[in-house]
C-alpha cells in the first residue's frame, strides 16, 4: 500500500514539475520523474515478499505461490527502452533549442517566438 | 492470404523505417522510389486485409504464433481495417509530398539525401506506429505502439526548424505524460485483472464489480488517450505543432493521428470499458467535453487570421465532434465518428498539403495572401474549395454525410446530451461556414492588387511558377476527389462497418432508426 501511495505521489510530483518548473530542462526531468513512477508502480505490483525468480530449481515440482510474477518486470523493460529514446529524443531537441536561441527558459523562449 | 497480411502490415512499415535512411545513406537517389513503393505495399496490404474481412469475417492473428490470451493479437474487422486504409492511404500521400522537403518551409535546415532518407524513415515508422495501434488487441503493445508512432512524430516536427524544434519539445512533453497516464492505468487494469488481452479484459471485468481501483484506472487510461487525441480541454499541443511542421508531415499528422488515439479510446473506453459504470460515466463526459471543444475550437479557428492556425483550431472542433460520436456510443453514433475521422482525415490532410504550400509560395499565411489565387490556380484552389465545402459540410462531399450521421445518432439519443450534440454540431458547421468563407472570398472574389501587403511595397513571396509544385498538388487534388467519391458513396461504407461493430463484444445496444 505505501509503495502504491509512494508511487502516486511521486507521478503527482513528475506531472507537477512538468506543468509549472520554468526551465525547459528541469521539464524533462519530471518528467523522467514521472516515469519512473510507473516503473516503480508495476515493479512494485509484482513484489511478493519471500518469493523467488521464476527458475525451475532441482528436483520439485514447481510451486506458482512461491514465485514471483516475471510479467510486471518484462514489461517495464519495455517501458524504459521507451523512457530512454523519449529523453533522448528530448535532449536532443534541448540541444538544438538551446543553440538557436541561447537559453531554455520557457518564457523567454515563448517572447522570442512572437 | 489472410494468415501473412495481418503480420505484414504491421512488419512492413517498421522494417522499410530501418531499410530506407540506411539505404539513402548507401545509394543515394533510390531512397525516393523506394519509399514510395513501400507505401504503395502497405496499402496494398491493407486493401486486401480491408476486402478480405468485408468478404470473411474479421482476422485474429496470434503473434508469433503464440495464442491470446498469452500472446500478442492482433485484430481486423471492418473498423480496424478501415482506420488501417485510412492511414496507409494518406501515407502514399504524405510520401509523395516528402519530395517537397522541410527547407521550403521557412527556417527549416537544407536537406540533403540523408536527412530526407531520415524523414522517409520516420514517416515509415510513424505508419507502423499507428497501424500497430489499430491491430494490436494488448493493451501494453497498445502503449508501446503509441510511443512508437509518437517518437516518429516529434522527429517529423521538430525537422520543420526553430520555431519547429520548440512545438516537438512541447508535443513531446505533452505526447510522454499522455503516454505515462496511460501505461499507469493499464497498470491497474492488469493488477485488477490480471490480464492485458482487450478480450480477456472484456470478459474478466464484470467480475471485478464496481472497484475504487477500476475508476482509477478507467480515468488515467481515458484521460491520457483523450491528451493524444486533442480532447478539450487537452488540446494544448495541437495548434504551434500542426502550424510548424514541415508541410508534408503536417498534412498527414493533422490528418490521421489525433484520430488514431480516438479510435484507440474507441476501442478501449467503448469496447472494454464501456460496461463498468466508471466507463459509462467517463464516456458521458467525453461526450459533454466534445461538446465544448466543438465550439472552442470552431469560435477560436474564427478569430485566426494566419490559415494554417485556424485550420489546427479547427482540427480541435473536429476532433471534439468525433468524441461526441464515441462518447454517445450508439451505433449510428459510432458509424458518424468512424465517417467523421475518415471525412475530416481527407479534407484536412487536402487543406494542410495546400496551405502549406502557399505559405511558402507566399512567404506567409494569413487570409489576404490567398486573394486571387484563384484566378493563378484554379485547379488546385478548386480542390482546395472542395475540401473546405466538406469541412463545412455541404452536400456532396465526406463532410456532409458524417454530419449527418452524428446529427442523426444526437436526435435519436435525446435528452440533455442529445440536444447540446445536436445545437453544437449545427453551430460548428456555421462557424466553419464563417471561417472557410473567409478564405474562399479572398481566393475566388479578390485580386491580388487588393492584398495590403502589395499596397505596402512588402515583398509577397515568390511570384513566378505555379503556385503548389507538383508534389504537393496531385496530393492535394487526389484527396479532393477521394472526399466526392466518399460523398457519394456514403452508403456501402456504412453498411460494411456496421455489422462487425455490432456482432464484436460492444455495448452497442441502440437500435438504429
Amino acid at each position: 500500500m505505501t509503495t502504491y501511495a509512494f508511487a502516486a505521489a511521486l507521478f503527482t510530483l513528475g506531472i507537477a514539475g512538468m506543468a509549472l518548473l520554468p526551465n525547459l530542462l528541469r521539464k524533462l526531468l519530471a518528467m523522467n520523474v514521472m516515469q519512473v513512477a510507473v516503473i516503480v508502480f508495476f515493479v512494485s505490483l509484482a513484489f511478493k515478499d519471500g518469493a523467488t525468480v521464476p527458475i525451475l530449481g532441482q528436483g520439485g515440482a514447481p510451486q506458482a505461490a512461491e514465485f514471483m510474477n516475471p510479467l510486471p518486470h518484462t514489461l517495464m523493460l519495455t517501458a524504459i527502452v521507451v523512457s530512454v529514446s523519449t529523453t533522448g529524443l528530448a535532449l536532443g531537441l534541448l540541444v538544438r533549442i538551446r543553440s538557436r536561441f541561447r537559453t531554455l527558459n520557457e518564457q523567454r523562449l515563448l517572447d522570442r517566438l512572437r | 492470404m489472410r494468415d501473412v497480411l495481418p503480420g505484414l502490415l504491421v512488419a512492413l512499415p517498421l522494417l522499410g523505417a530501418a531499410l530506407v535512411p540506411l539505404l539513402a545513406a548507401l545509394v543515394r537517389r533510390t531512397t525516393r522510389v523506394l519509399a514510395l513503393a513501400l507505401h504503395a505495399a502497405i496499402l496494398a496490404a491493407s486493401l486486401g486485409l480491408f476486402w478480405s474481412v468485408a468478404a470473411a469475417g474479421p482476422i485474429r492473428y496470434a503473434v508469433g504464433g503464440w495464442p491470446g490470451p498469452w500472446g500478442i493479437e492482433l485484430w481486423f474487422d471492418g473498423l480496424s481495417t478501415l482506420i488501417a486504409v485510412l492511414v496507409a492511404g494518406m501515407a502514399c500521400f504524405a510520401s509523395f509530398a516528402q519530395t517537397f522537403g522541410p527547407e521550403r518551409d521557412r527556417g527549416a535546415p537544407a536537406s540533403t539525401p540523408f536527412r530526407e532518407g531520415l524523414l522517409r524513415g520516420a514517416l515509415l515508422l510513424l505508419v507502423g506506429g499507428l497501424l500497430g495501434i489499430v491491430a494490436t488487441r494488448d493493451v501494453f503493445n497498445l502503449f508501446v505502439f503509441l510511443e512508437i508512432s509518437s517518437l516518429a512524430a516529434y522527429t517529423l516536427v521538430a525537422s520543420g526548424g526553430a520555431r519547429a524544434t520548440v512545438a516537438a519539445f512541447r508535443y513531446l512533453l505533452a505526447g510522454t505524460a499522455a503516454g505515462s497516464l496511460y501505461l499507469f492505468g493499464v497498470g491497474f487494469l492488469y493488477a485488477l485483472t490480471g490480464t492485458l488481452n482487450m478480450d480477456d479484459l472484456a470478459a474478466r471485468l464484470p467480475s471485478v464489480g464496481a472497484d475504487a481501483a477500476l475508476t482509477v484506472a478507467v480515468v488515467l487510461i481515458a484521460v491520457g488517450l483523450s491528451i493524444k487525441a486533442a480532447l478539450f480541454p487537452l488540446h494544448g499541443w495541437l495548434p504551434d505543432t500542426y502550424v510548424y511542421t514541415p508541410t508534408p508531415a503536417a498534412g498527414f499528422i493533422a490528418a490521421v493521428m489525433a484520430k488514431v488515439s480516438a479510435y484507440a479510446l474507441l476501442r478501449l473506453l467503448g469496447e472494454v470499458l464501456g460496461g463498468t459504470a466508471a466507463g459509462a460515466v467517463v464516456l458521458e463526459i467525453t461526450l459533454w467535453l466534445g461538446v465544448l471543444g466543438v465550439l472552442v475550437g470552431g469560435i477560436l479557428a474564427v478569430a485566426q487570421r494566419a490559415v494554417t492556425r485556424m485550420l489546427a483550431w479547427s482540427s480541435i472542433s473536429a476532433m471534439g465532434m468525433i468524441l461526441i460520436g464515441v462518447g454517445m456510443g450508439s451505433a449510428l453514433a459510432i458509424t458518424g465518428a468512424l465517417f467523421h475521422m475518415a471525412a475530416h482525415a481527407l479534407a484536412k490532410g487536402c487543406l494542410f498539403f495546400g496551405a502549406g504550400g502557399i505559405r511558402a509560395f507566399k512567404d506567409g499565411d494569413e487570409v489576404e495572401r490567398w486573394a486571387g489565387l484563384g484566378a493563378r490556380a484554379p485547379w488546385t484552389l478548386a480542390a482546395l474549395t472542395v475540401a473546405a465545402l466538406s469541412m463545412i459540410g455541404i452536400p456532396p462531399t465526406a463532410g456532409f454525410f458524417s454530419k449527418y450521421y452524428l446529427l442523426a445518432a444526437s436526435a435519436a439519443a435525446g435528452g440533455p446530451s442529445g440536444i447540446a450534440a445536436f445545437a453544437a454540431i449545427i453551430l460548428s458547421s456555421l462557424l466553419a461556414t464563417i471561417y472557410f468563407l473567409r478564405v474562399l472570398e479572398a481566393v475566388w472574389f479578390r485580386t491580388a492588387g487588393d492584398a495590403p501587403d502589395a499596397a505596402s511595397g512588402e515583398p509577397a513571396g515568390r511570384q513566378s511558377g505555379p503556385v503548389l509544385p507538383r508534389p504537393l498538388a496531385v496530393p492535394v487534388v487526389g484527396l479532393a476527389v477521394l472526399i466526392l467519391l466518399t460523398g457519394i458513396f456514403a452508403r456501402p461504407f456504412e453498411r460494411h462497418v456496421l455489422p462487425d461493430w455490432e456482432s464484436g463484444t460492444a455495448r452497442v445496444s441502440a437500435s438504429v432508426p
